[in-house]
């Protein structure tokens, strides 16, 4: 029976019957391609072509499985039976036909080892630079890709891997004879009957089939890493999955269980809750609050007014008087002076501007100290002592009178004190 | 010596029911940092536990990675326990059976967007169980994870909107997983 081909692969051999549609033909008789359908556009060929093409194309090569594996043991363990009722002579053509099967199915198998060898690394890497990317996954989509390759890994290492490093172990011990045992039990066979050429280059095969052991091991080992990974997540999965069917049966049985019993709270024993005892909020887990829309503007402007009238009413509070003033104050010191000062002072009327009197009144006395600000005060306090004896008379001007000291400038109406 | 500020920012939180994580999440470098609350209960443990033991609480450190405080002599499981549980064991499922990695749940960069968990919480078999738990009934599933696992810090959210789980959430699967 050959092999069929389908999806890319059977567009991509139709084309090359198309290029070598003449040659279709010759293919057909010589037997390469065994079926040719044109209605359904389908073509065959023999399964030892299809391994050809798959050597050019890693990918789709795979790798030795456990039947695989067994056939080509019990094809070894035929050959070693024939080999055993054989009489060696180069004039028995049964023998010499068993030697050249034999050497056939060594040649045979050291090419399998070899492409499924070539396979594991390819696979190794591939699944090795796939998964290293995955470092940080971060997204459903990678998560869930990240884990079917981690199954494929798995899925190599028990199919693949692990029966290929079986079939290459002589030390291991099983029912069956191991492989490479059957192997040296021919040699043997060759070197008692005195055919030690033959035992040799049977001897050579051998160790070309063994030498791929070490390589598979390394990937083995390259592939550790991603089994633990494989085996946590697996871990992971059954807890979950077994706590998640605990739960479940539990919630079932509150359906059927008497009414006194109904509640799956009552189910839970203490010792199988985690956060056991964990502290209830303090306001309650259940409570239900109606919470209702509000405009938060009018709500807003109505903060605004309370500020503002608390403010207000703050303000008021805060006026300061005289008195409330400390002692010490060098403010009181000096209008405490000016009261002196005007107190024992000798203006008498008519005065024409009783502001500029007062100025250089106070520049002498007060001299560093003095400041325009001290000469309202000043006039205020004249007024106050004078006032029951003499009058004072404001003219209206403008621009108004201006006095400038340090950098400071008093504008008024001008005041005389007149009798 | 036990720092006054931080002692009750610690009172606050756990008397409240909340867990305190070894780690904090700070969403605003979407990062992970050591939680000083955390430190400082670990620096002065016996101290702290003696504090909580005279108010009736056993201050307890589960796998080394949070604390929170239980009543001593405590009644029957309390609902709200529970609650977390099956919530808990629920959204692990939701994530395992759609065949995403474990650490999608805590990886704190990656969570678990609220539209996935709410699409496959609403599934029959889940709502069975999540009622039969006072759960779900009259709230929606974001309330009741923001309610049950995000305020008690066994859940946070990053910044892309995603649930994670805290340092508490993962410490409940590690122990489920080592007990099988």
């Amino acid at each position: 029976m050959g092999g069929y081909l389908s999806g890319g692969w059977r567009r991509y051999y139709l084309i090359l019957g198309d290029l070598f549609s003449d040659s279709l033909e010759n293919l057909i008789k010589t037997g390469i391609v065994s079926e040719f359908n044109k209605s359904r556009g389908t073509i065959a060929f023999q399964p030892a072509i299809l391994e050809i093409f798959r050597l050019f194309d890693k990918e789709r090569t795979r790798g030795l499985r456990s039947a695989e594996l067994e056939n080509i043991r019990v094809q070894l363990e035929n050959a070693y039976q024939q080999h055993e009722t054989l009489s060696f002579s180069d004039d028995n053509i049964a023998f010499l036909e068993q030697r050249d099967h034999l050497f056939d199915l060594l040649r045979t198998i050291n090419s399998q080892i070899q492409n499924n060898t070539d396979h594991l690394q390819h696979e190794a890497d591939r699944l090795s630079q796939r998964l290293d990317q995955d470092t940080a996954v971060l997204s459903l989509q990678a998560s869930q890709q990240h884990r079917e390759m981690l199954v494929q890994v798995k899925r190599i290492y028990d199919r693949e891997i692990i029966p290929t490093l079986e079939f290459l172990n002589i030390r291991e011990y099983s029912k069956t004879k191991a492989p490479l045992a059957i192997i040296d039990d021919i040699i043997r066979l060759y070197d008692i009957r005195g055919y030690e050429d033959d035992s040799y280059y049977i001897g050579q095969y051998k160790l070309s089939i063994l030498s791929h052991y070490k390589t598979v091991e390394k990937v083995k080992q390259a592939l550790q890493r991603y089994l633990h990974q494989e085996r946590r997540h697996r871990l992971t999965y059954n807890a979950i999955e077994q706590a998640y069917l605990d739960l479940q049966t539990k919630a079932q049985s509150t359906f059927t269980e008497s009414l006194k019993d109904k509640y799956i709270f009552k189910l839970f024993a203490q010792e199988s809750l985690y956060f056991r005892g964990l502290k209830n909020h303090a306001a309650g887990q259940e409570a239900r609050i109606e919470w209702h829309e509000r405009n938060h503007l009018v709500y807003f402007e109505e903060y605004l007014i309370q500020q503002n009238a608390k403010k207000r009413s703050e303000s008021s509070a805060e006026i300061k008087t005289f008195d409330n003033r400390p002692k010490n104050d060098r403010h009181n010191a000096i209008k405490r002076r000016i009261e002196k000062i005007i107190k024992a002072c000798d203006i008498k009327p008519p005065v024409d501007d009783l502001y500029l009197e007062m100025h250089s009144l106070l520049m002498d006395e007060l001299q560093a100290d003095y400041q325009l600000q001290y000469l309202l005060y000043a006039v205020s306090c004249f007024k106050q002592q004078q006032g029951s004896k003499f009058k004072t008379r404001v003219s209206f001007s403008y621009p108004q009178k201006t006095i400038r000291y340090q950098n400071q400038v008093l504008e008024y109406n001008k005041r005389e004190f007149i009798s | 010596m036990i720092s006054n500020e931080l002692s009750q920012k610690i009172y606050n939180q756990l008397i409240n029911g909340k867990a305190i994580n070894k780690n904090s999440y700070v969403e605003k470098s979407n990062e992970l940092t050591e939680n000083p609350l955390y430190s400082e209960i670990f620096i002065n443990f016996d101290e702290y536990r003696q504090l909580y033991q005279r108010i009736n609480f056993d201050l307890v450190n589960k796998n080394g990675s949070f604390y929170f405080i239980r009543e001593l002599n405590g009644g029957d499981a309390n609902d709200a326990t529970i609650k977390i549980q099956a919530l808990l064991i629920i959204i692990g499922r939701i994530v395992m059976e759609k065949g995403y990695l474990f650490d999608v749940l805590t990886d704190y960069r990656a969570g678990i967007k609220l539209e996935d968990l709410s699409l496959a919480m609403s599934e029959e078999r889940y709502t069975d169980i999540l009622h039969t738990c006072k759960l779900c009934s009259s709230r929606s599933i974001e309330d009741e994870i923001n309610s049950h696992l995000i305020a008690r810090g066994i859940m946070f959210k990053n910044s892309r909107g995603h649930f994670v789980l805290s340092d508490a959430g993962a410490a409940f699967f590690s122990e489920l997983i080592d007990s099988k």
